[in-house]
């Protein structure tokens, strides 16, 4: 709790307005102390004098000194307006909690008016209020402290139903705990925190508030004044001495905004944390020391076929972290061919969803990609961006993403969301362009296609969005497809019919497909290629064919190991890989998987193996490691889990 | 020429910053512009008049709007107050009898011709306590009947006591034109009657639209519509916020607004035209019920001594005011002379003390006085608004009663609440309560006569001398008795019943127009001139 | 809209339909607590309204007889129930001070409040949702640090500042200094700039710093990076998609804040001596206004109710998914 409230006075905005906040306490608890015999000098010979070097602000009708008059007048107001919203916070509180110790009949009653109430404006309700009191202080704490309390009223309802739904509190219920003692005990101080914060911005506003209510005459009379009256008095003669009215205007706007800057920074502190931004990241770009590294791999950059559709050399992502940028992603080569599907394997943190993004340029804002090639269908894809190039990627390169629940825009039909396609890139206008989703809605077999077409997304379950967003990857003619785990958040029966449609769109366009997975059985089946990826590098680039018995780096082994099937012992506990991914913000030098490596040695620590294919094995078989091939040991007993160090 | 425009009968409560009543009038001319004929003569008013039906109401707004659309009997002089022609050519009072003969030719908005029995209608309809007009007592004396001989054009009007002022009260009497009369409730928003300008549109709350009414020639001394410089069209705005009407006359939006506030410094420095006309600001009254502290004449006097009287005279009016001279100062006033200077009991807290302490207030060791346990804690009621000087003044006064031992609450009061306190025998001891009348009768039943809630004696004066003073005025008809009144009047002073000590001056300021303002702004005397 | 698969057999199953129903259900109880508390306005209020509005100088017997002609010497149920049928039958009673009728009065001035509430309400979203979008554009994830700080810092001042002190201040340098725009009153096109722009100011900052971390948020959507993935122009992205994504919270405090607004013009109206209900129930309630007083607080209520009620019926509308779930 300490470290977050530090934490906010840390921000430049949250030490302004600590320091002002404390500034005006220190003025409210002072000044009366200091200058409240001076702010009662009568003079006079000096009444509605003009701002002098002895008047710095004026004087008002006997001849005293404005400056030190509002300078006094700090104590009244801050009290004033705290007293308002202690009111205001207790009365709310009160109204609040009722709904909830009421029960369902007079709660609701109680929560009708304070609805009302709510929707009727603050300094209205204070003048009604200010009308019954009368006219003066009391009454003009009492009005705007019962002005504020609907708003309270409302929050503290939401907090205690918030709260109220949690197990806790229904097994307290259940246990005939009464609802006061629960609403104290178990409820109250969980709402603490969003109540003081929003406090702290009611006593802003009721500052200001009280301003607003003096500027109408309605608040504190003399002889008392605060700077509401101070202000009332100043707007009388604003034509003759300005400062009359700017010294306490001042005063109540610095106050307020004291408060509430106070408060949105405590509000705003309490939630998100503080990162270093992308300036350090963009600033590591010049003179980088750490460029991209050449893996090795120039000797295949001649001979480049044609039919290659993605081409992709010593890929590098860096991304902005707690202490420092990241790379995520370190040196990543391949390339993939027309009708080709390569699959992208590896645990979360491996760079496996960053790489597809990053190759598809779709990271611009949240990291930089640098690369020594990257070409789609022979387009430079690192040169800026242009339109033509823009509507070459959307009509030529398909996108599916892993969570079909929020991949489509909630607020627009998904007939309308296929069309943009064919409108920005295909010049089609919008009767042409719905008819072609439609089309390509039937084609990737959704029924009733030209009534779905003008439904929304929510109404589509989960498989048949998935299916909707190939349909508008289909919109153009693409000749790769590039899907982000696309089916792991869909039922087992559904991923069989999504990984079957994208199967038989290969088949029937020779479309590529990139499809990243960690699951590595779906990757076998599907892909003819699989790239194994960790920390951030591909540690072996294997037919799909070859992964059940012929991997040859440790971890891709160990992976296939993990996967259970009809022959695993029962009586065993699962094969895990020991050991956790490694952090992208701490790469070691040398092989990243050194720690979890049964194989590993001080050369394997010392030095990171290139990916390349074996001396004598095949070319099309790439491993990047010291000792790949070599038999494991005999895996330690699977009882006891073992802690890496 | 007609009583002022009070709020009220007879009582006007001056606020500084709202609407101010005044009375007569000296201008001071702007430079030599020229006249100029026809026009449209825009004029800032600070509230609604609300029911326009010229009998029923009293309020201010209401009195300067009536001008534009009704006249009165007869007209008084603002400078002189002598009583002049208006309605009636000629008249003559005798003991209870007035005697007054119409002018020829009087013709009402719609064309009707003004008759005699017309004239009784009116001031019977007013003299009649079921109509419950405000007027009744304050313009008309009570138990006045009226009778009109159309063939000789003369009303006769006879009153229950001899009334030494009613002409000049029948001068702030409008005369309702027969289509009024017969249907009353048209004057609620529209007008019926004899005025030098009839209203063509009214929009209640924003503006009213007069046009001229020409072959007009029964204004205050023979004035006619036809003089050189009168606007044809005269639209009344209501500008509620003083500032606001000050911006407009700078920026030429309005031709004419009573401006009192602290705005009035910048018109002044503008050099824009002014009408002055003076008006009483600063007058306390005390609490005399049986059981107040301040019911003990010695107290009263004790009270009125502690306090440096110029001094809340400098603040309460910035510098610019003067002490009042005589109790009915509003012009155009009756009585001319000086009640005040050698009545009022003079600052001096010594002696203020001194008197305390022989009525039995002593000083404790706080350093408040108490009686027989009781501490002298006073409750202090006065009308504040943003910027004035009012509130200023009266915590200066608090602070030299706390000097003397007396431990007064001051309780600024919109004037509303002040009335209603004062006039519902309310909890108050002392009252900053301005009175602003034409003659000095009007001032009888506040300083006589049965005590608030029942009638207007609202600080419960029993004064036998005043009394006296008043039967033997009331004797003399008209201005020859002012010696007497005034007399009357320097005896309440004396004895610090009434403590007068603030008079201001409430200035009309013009742009491209001039005109006169004893009272009421006076419609034919409204001059356009050249930008 | 969209229509579900199997149109409902029983009309008033519809959802729309339902949706009004318990809408105006709601609305109706507000007006009659509504209605309730401003007639207990007037019994609590200490003191006599009826002298205060006559005044000092009124007789005695003159006030009593208005006390009776206006009912108040009945009994308080009587008194209610007669109020209520008052209200249904559109009769609000007379002004105490001007004996007018009190609808003429509200009639004549709400169109001036009116007018002045709806432009303040579309200068404030004609402000704050460019440049809301804007901003959020420029301050997306990770980005514009120092565009965040300064447009957060440069709001919340903005925010503070009264509208009445934004409006005396306006006032001061253009109408009086500069002269370039009136003052006072309504009579030009040009008397709007002033309070409009006062009004406007402050909720237009509230709004702009809602929509630009409504947009931060939406930007990091899921759909919106399908949008990218199709290669839409970055107009169609932001404005297209994301905005109207970031609207919808952004509308919840836009009704809020049109019921601010409408607290606003109170103010302002007395700064620029607008003729509209604002400036009229101050000055009823320092005289005492009853009658007027409590038609405008009437007034004013309605407004801020039915003005909710268009709000709630613009976000069932925005968002599709809305109107099937309700709280």
């Amino acid at each position: 709790m300490q470290g977050r409230w530090r934490r906010v006075v840390r921000t430049p905005l949250g030490l302004t307005a600590t320091v002002l906040v404390v500034a005006v306490v220190a003025l409210a608890v002072l000044a009366p102390v200091l200058w409240g015999s001076g702010a009662d000098d009568v003079d006079t010979d000096a009444i509605l004098a003009q701002p002098s070097a002895e008047h710095w602000a004026g004087t008002d009708n006997l001849g005293r000194d404005i400056l030190l008059r509002v300078l006094v007048a700090s104590r009244l107001s801050i009290l004033l307006a705290l007293l308002a919203i202690v009111i205001a916070v207790v009365a709310g509180l009160l109204l609040g909690s009722a709904p909830f110790v009421l029960g369902r009949r007079f709660g609701r009653l109680v929560a009708a008016g304070v609805n009302t109430a709510v929707a009727f404006p603050g300094l209205l309700l204070a003048l009604f209020f200010a009308v019954v009191f009368g006219v003066g202080a009391t009454g003009a704490v009492l009005a705007i402290g019962l002005a504020g309390a609907p708003g309270f009223a409302r929050l503290t309802q939401t907090l205690v139903a918030g709260v109220a739904a949690r197990d806790y509190v229904a097994a307290a219920r259940t246990m005939g705990i009464g609802r006061f003692r629960i609403l104290v005990r178990h409820v109250l101080p969980n709402i603490g925190e969003p109540l003081v914060v929003n406090a702290t911005i009611g006593a802003g506003n009721a500052l200001l508030s009280f301003a607003g209510l003096s500027f109408l005459g309605l608040g504190v009379q003399s002889p008392s004044y605060d700077w509401g009256r101070l202000l009332y008095d100043g707007i009388g003669t604003i034509y003759v001495n300005a400062a009359a009215a700017l010294a306490p205007g001042a005063a109540v706007l610095l106050a307020g905004l004291a408060f509430n800057l106070f408060g949105e920074s405590v509000a705003k502190g309490l939630g998100v944390p503080v990162g270093i931004g992308m300036r350090a990241v963009m600033a590591t770009r010049a003179g980088s020391p750490s460029g991209p590294e050449p893996t090795g791999h120039d000797e295949e950059a001649e001979d480049r076929p044609s039919d290659v559709v993605l081409d992709v050399r010593d890929l590098e992502v860096t991304v902005a972290g707690p202490s420092g940028p990241v790379r995520p992603v370190r040196g990543v080569s391949f390339d993939v061919r027309r009708g080709e599907a390569v699959g992208i394997v590896g645990e979360s943190g491996s760079g496996k969803s960053l790489t597809a993004l990053a190759v598809t340029r779709l990271l611009a804002d949240h990291a930089r990609v640098d690369a020594a090639r990257l070409e789609f269908l022979g387009n430079d894809l690192l040169a800026p961006d242009t339109p033509v190039r823009r509507r070459m990627l959307g009509t030529t390169l398909a996108m599916v993403f892993q969570d079909p629940m929020t991949a489509f825009n909630p607020t627009r039909r998904i007939g309308a969301q296929l069309a943009e396609v064919a409108t920005h890139h295909q010049g089609m206008g919008r009767r042409e362009a719905l008819a072609r989703a439609v089309d390509r809605l039937a084609s990737v077999r959704i029924p009733d296609a030209d009534a779905r077409v003008r439904q929304y997304p929510h109404e589509f379950s989960g498989g048949m969005r998935q299916r909707a967003m190939i349909g508008m990857g289909l919109m153009g003619t693409p000749a790769l497809i590039v899907a982000d785990e696309p089916t792991t958040a869909l039922d087992v029966t559904v991923q069989q019919q999504v990984l079957d449609l994208l199967a038989a769109i290969r088949a029937a366009d020779d479309v590529a497909l990139v499809l990243i997975s960690h699951d590595v059985t779906v990757v076998g089946e599907v892909c003819d290629r699989t790239l194994v990826m960790y920390a951030g590098r591909i540690v072996e680039d294997l037919p799909a064919a070859a992964l059940a018995t012929g991997a040859r780096h440790p971890y891709t082994r160990a992976l296939v190991d993990a996967v259970p099937d009809m022959t695993t012992d029962l009586a065993k506990p699962l094969a895990t890989i020991p050991g956790r991914p490694v952090d992208p913000a701490d790469v070691p030098s040398g092989c990243a998987y050194a720690d979890r490596c049964p194989l590993a040695d001080d050369r394997c620590r010392a030095e990171d193996p290139p990916l390349a294919a074996e001396p004598g094995g095949s070319p099309r078989h790439r491993v990047a490691c010291w000792h790949a091939g070599e038999p494991l040991p005999a895996r330690p007993a699977l009882d006891e889990l073992v802690e890496s160090p | 020429m007609k009583l002022t425009t009070l709020g009220t009968h007879g009582l006007c409560l001056a606020l500084v910053a709202a609407a101010l009543t005044g009375c007569g009038g000296n201008s001071n001319t702007g430079g030599k512009a020229e006249v100029v004929d026809g026009g449209t003569f825009t004029f800032g008013l600070s509230s609604d008049p609300g029911n326009l039906d010229p009998q029923m109401g009293a309020g201010t707004s209401l009195f300067t709007v009536t001008q534009f659309g009704y006249d009165p009997l007869v007209s008084v002089d603002g400078k002189t107050g002598k009583i002049q022609s208006a309605l009636a050519k000629s008249w003559q009072v005798q003991g209870t009898t007035v005697t007054l003969t119409l002018a020829d030719g009087i013709t009402c908005s719609d064309g009707a011709r003004l008759t005699a029995s017309d004239v009784a209608k009116n001031l019977n309809f007013v003299a009649d306590p079921k109509n419950k007009s405000p007027f009744l007592g304050a313009f008309l004396p009570p138990g006045a009947k009226a009778k009109g001989d159309d063939a000789g054009r003369v009303v006769t009007l006879t009153l229950a006591q001899p009334a030494p002022f009613v002409l000049n009260g029948l001068s702030g009497l409008p005369i309702v034109c027969p289509s009024g009369l017969a249907d009353r409730s048209s004057l609620k928003t529209g007008t019926a009657g004899t005025g030098p300008y009839k209203l063509i549109q009214a929009a209640p709350g924003d503006h009213y639209t007069y046009a001229i009414h020409s072959g007009y020639t029964w204004g205050p001394n023979g004035a006619t519509t036809a003089t050189k410089g009168l606007p044809k069209t005269v639209v009344i705005k209501v500008v509620e916020n003083e500032s606001t009407a000050a911006n407009l006359l700078l920026s030429g939006g309005l031709n004419g607004a009573q401006v009192v506030g602290p705005d009035a410094v910048r018109l002044e420095k503008s050099g824009l035209f002014v009408a002055k006309t003076p008006a009483m600001l600063g007058e306390q009254w005390y609490n005399q019920r049986a059981g107040r502290a301040t019911g003990d004449p010695k107290v009263r006097k004790a009270l009125t001594q502690a306090l440096d009287l110029g001094q809340l005279q400098k603040v309460m009016t910035a510098g610019h005011g003067t002490t009042p001279t005589t109790l009915a100062m509003n012009e155009p006033a009756a009585c001319h002379g000086d009640s005040v200077s050698h009545a009022l009991p003079a600052g001096d807290p010594q002696a203020a003390a001194a008197l305390l302490d022989q009525a039995g207030w002593t000083k404790g060791s706080d350093g408040t006085r108490a009686k027989g346990g009781k501490p002298l804690k006073l409750t202090f009621l006065y009308q504040n608004a943003g910027g004035s000087g009012v509130g200023a003044a009266a915590e200066l006064a608090v602070k030299q009663w706390k000097a003397i031992g007396v431990q007064a609450t001051g309780h600024s009061a919109n004037e509303t609440t002040l009335t209603g306190t004062i006039f519902g025998a309310g909890d108050w001891d002392v009252a900053w309560v301005p009175v602003n009348v034409n003659t000095p009768d009007q001032l009888v039943p506040f300083f006589s006569g049965p005590a608030a809630p029942k009638g207007n004696n609202f600080a419960s004066i029993s004064d036998p001398a005043y009394d006296a003073a008043v039967k033997s005025a009331m004797a003399a008809p008209g201005t020859a008795g002012c010696r007497d009144w005034l007399a009357a009047e320097s005896g309440l002073i004396a004895k610090a019943d009434i403590v007068p000590f603030a008079a201001t001056t409430v200035q009309t300021f013009g742009k491209a127009a001039k005109f006169e303002t004893p009272g009421q702004l006076v419609p034919t005397s409204i001059r356009m001139l050249a930008r | 809209m969209a229509m579900t698969l199997t149109a409902p057999a029983r009309p008033w199953a519809h959802p729309w339909v339902r949706f009004g129903v318990r809408r105006l259900r709601r609305l109706l109880v507000s007006l009659w607590i509504l209605v309730t508390a401003s007639f207990a306005m007037i019994h609590l209020i200490p003191g006599d309204p009826v002298r205060g509005a006559l005044g000092t100088t009124a007789p005695a017997d003159l006030v009593e007889a208005r006390r009776h002609a206006l009912g108040l010497d009945d009994p308080i149920l009587v008194q209610y129930f007669h109020y209520l049928k008052g209200l249904v039958t559109g009769d609000l009673g007379s002004s105490l001070a001007s004996q007018l009728p009190v609808s003429g009065v509200v009639a004549q001035r709400l169109p001036a409040t009116l007018s002045l509430a709806v432009l303040a309400f579309l200068a404030s979203v004609a402000l704050a949702i460019p440049l809301g979008v804007v901003t959020g554009v420029l301050t997306r994830r990770g980005h514009g640090r120092r565009t965040e700080l300064a447009f957060t810092t440069t709001s919340i001042i903005i925010a503070t500042i009264p509208d009445f002190l934004i409006g005396v201040a306006l006032v001061y340098v253009f109408g009086i200094e500069l002269g370039w725009l009136p003052v006072a009153g309504d009579d030009t096109a040009a008397s709007y700039v002033l309070p409009v722009f006062s009004l406007a100011i402050g909720p237009a900052a509230i709004l702009a710093r809602i929509v630009r971390v409504e947009m931060v948020g939406v930007l990091e959507a899921d759909f919106v990076r399908t949008a990218r993935a199709k290669r839409l122009p970055a107009r169609t992205i932001y404005v297209g998609h994301a905005l109207p994504n970031a609207v919808t919270a952004a509308l919840t405090v836009g009704g809020l804040l049109l019921s601010a607004l409408v607290a606003g013009t109170v103010l302002v109206e007395n700064v620029f001596a607008w003729p509209g209900l604002g400036s009229t129930i101050v000055r009823s309630i320092l005289t005492k206004d009853y009658p007027v007083v409590q038609a405008i607080v009437l007034v004013y209520g309605v407004g801020v109710l039915i003005t909710n009620l268009v709000v709630d019926v613009a976000l069932a509308l925005l968002d599709p998914r809305s109107k099937i779930r309700e709280d």
